[in-house]
């Protein structure tokens, strides 16, 4: 899936929200977008998404200037959990697919669903809904997902589960993967790619190695060192 | 007080005894409410539902004029009913005025408001969540906006019943454009009027326990509806 953001760009009252210009993503790709709060991460993906609809899109996936909805799911930060069961729910995700009830059992195996698949999503705690929702995003298995910080609420163990089967996808099925997350050392465990917003552009972008050994802009530099020191 | 007194007696044996008029009365004052809450749900819904969903221009001034109108005065609604159906009105051929039809129409009017803007305020506090959600993930329009009905059934049902209460308390358009026609367009509301007029208070206060009874009944319905989904949410979450 080839993702090329010619520009996204979103001013509020004369402040720059998002600004990124000439940028594309590679394909079949695990692509982690971190940063500081307000960066503009969420804004970005919306944008890219089309979610947003008062930011100039100019977005070509897979050579298409339109929205492909047929082949791009995307996860919003604020998750909502339609007052359906934990099943039904999943269901939506997989509208009109082949072997859909075989999906929904697979995921509510691998995220430990199964036990709620018959209750109601209000019912659920904060964690548990956004498993919900990560695994309806996925079950479609689309060529382009976008997650904006999936496992925020998340125990460690659902976090690995979910970080696994991110990586799955991607290496069986192709996926290209945008999540944006506040937990760089998630970005550099799953990552083919990492991106550092700052301000609505991004300041740094390259491979987890990269982002490790090298000297970076100093905004992303910043950033990672409130980080490492806050998790010292 | 004795007058009071009498009046609750005459009200009691009035009601158990079955009155003739008293039945004629009731079931016109059923007919009247229920179908124009229903004619003015079967308008109001959609169009709420559509405002609320859509986003365009001129919604801003439409739903404040739909507010607005929500506390339009029965007397203008009966009046423009009146204009409408009166023999030299556009609608004059079809002979309409004083009789259930009108009563119904002018209800519609005053309910179809009320019904819609309640609608928009359930619709608005979920519609950005469940449209964004959707679109995430490449949900059509119209599963949408199914979805987007369900998760507002609460909120609708308030205004249904929001819509009712008002339609069974109205009684100057009703008054206006039904004329009050003993067993023919006489209701609740204008035969208490009525009768009060005439000094018959007995009359008066039965009609007026029925007519709480059933505003009673019907709003108790719908909120035992409505409270069924929260205590149920309640139940779980704690």
């Amino acid at each position: 899936m080839n993702v090329v953001v010619h520009q996204a760009k979103k001013t509020i009252v004369s402040k720059t929200i998002l600004d990124v210009e000439n940028l594309t993503f590679p394909s079949n790709a695990i692509v982690m977008i971190i940063g500081p709060n307000g960066a503009g991460k969420s804004t970005f993906l919306r944008t890219i998404s089309g979610i947003d609809k008062d930011s100039i899109r100019n977005v070509d996936i897979n050579q298409r200037k339109d929205i492909p909805t047929d082949s791009l799911n995307h996860m919003v930060q604020q998750t909502y959990l339609f007052d359906l069961s934990v099943e039904e729910n999943l269901r939506l995700g997989g509208k009109g697919i082949e072997s859909l009830d075989e999906k929904v059992e697979e995921l509510l195996v691998k995220l430990d669903l199964l036990t709620l698949r018959k209750e109601k999503c209000r019912n659920l705690s904060g964690g548990e809904a956004q498993k919900v929702a990560f695994a309806r995003t996925i079950l479609s298995e689309k060529p382009l997902i976008l997650l904006d910080e999936p496992t925020s609420a998340m125990d460690v163990k659902a976090t690995k589960r979910c970080e696994e089967l991110i990586v799955e996808l991607n290496r069986k099925c192709g996926i290209t993967f945008l999540m944006t997350t506040h937990n760089p050392s998630q970005a550099l465990r799953i990552g083919h790619q990492i991106l550092i917003m700052d301000q609505g552009k991004i300041v740094e972008a390259g491979t987890p190695e990269h982002i490790q050994n090298e000297t970076l802009d100093p905004a992303a530099q910043s950033y990672l060192e409130n980080w490492r020191v806050a998790h010292a | 007080m004795t007058g009071l007194r009498e009046g609750m007696a005459e009200a009691i044996r009035l009601i158990l005894g079955f009155d003739p008029e008293i039945l004629k009365i009731i079931g016109l004052t059923l007919l009247v409410t229920l179908s124009s809450t229903f004619f003015a749900s079967i308008l109001g819904i959609p169009l709420g539902s559509w405002i609320g969903f859509t986003s365009f221009r001129a919604k801003r001034p439409i739903v404040r004029s739909l507010n607005a109108l929500m506390g339009l005065p029965p007397v203008v609604a009966g009046l423009v009913v009146y204009l409408l159906l009166t023999r030299k009105g556009p609608l004059g051929t079809y002979g309409l005025l004083f009789t259930v039809p009108a009563m119904i129409l002018a209800q519609i009017l005053i309910v179809t408001p009320i019904v819609a803007s309640l609608t928009i305020s359930g619709i608005h506090m979920k519609v950005k969540a469940v449209k964004e959600t959707c679109m995430g993930l490449g949900l059509s329009k119209f599963h949408t906006i199914q979805l987007l009905l369900y998760e507002c059934r609460y909120p609708i049902l308030s205004a249904i019943a929001a819509g009712f209460g008002r339609a069974i308390a109205e009684v100057g358009a009703i008054m206006m454009v039904g004329g009050n026609i003993q067993y023919k367009t006489r209701v609740l509301t204008t035969a208490i009027v009525l009768e009060t007029g005439k000094g018959n208070y007995g009359k008066a206060l039965a009609l007026g326990i029925v007519l709480l009874l059933i505003a009673f009944i019907v709003n108790w319905g719908i909120g035992l509806l409505q409270e069924r989904g929260n205590h149920e949410r309640r139940r779980t979450s704690s």
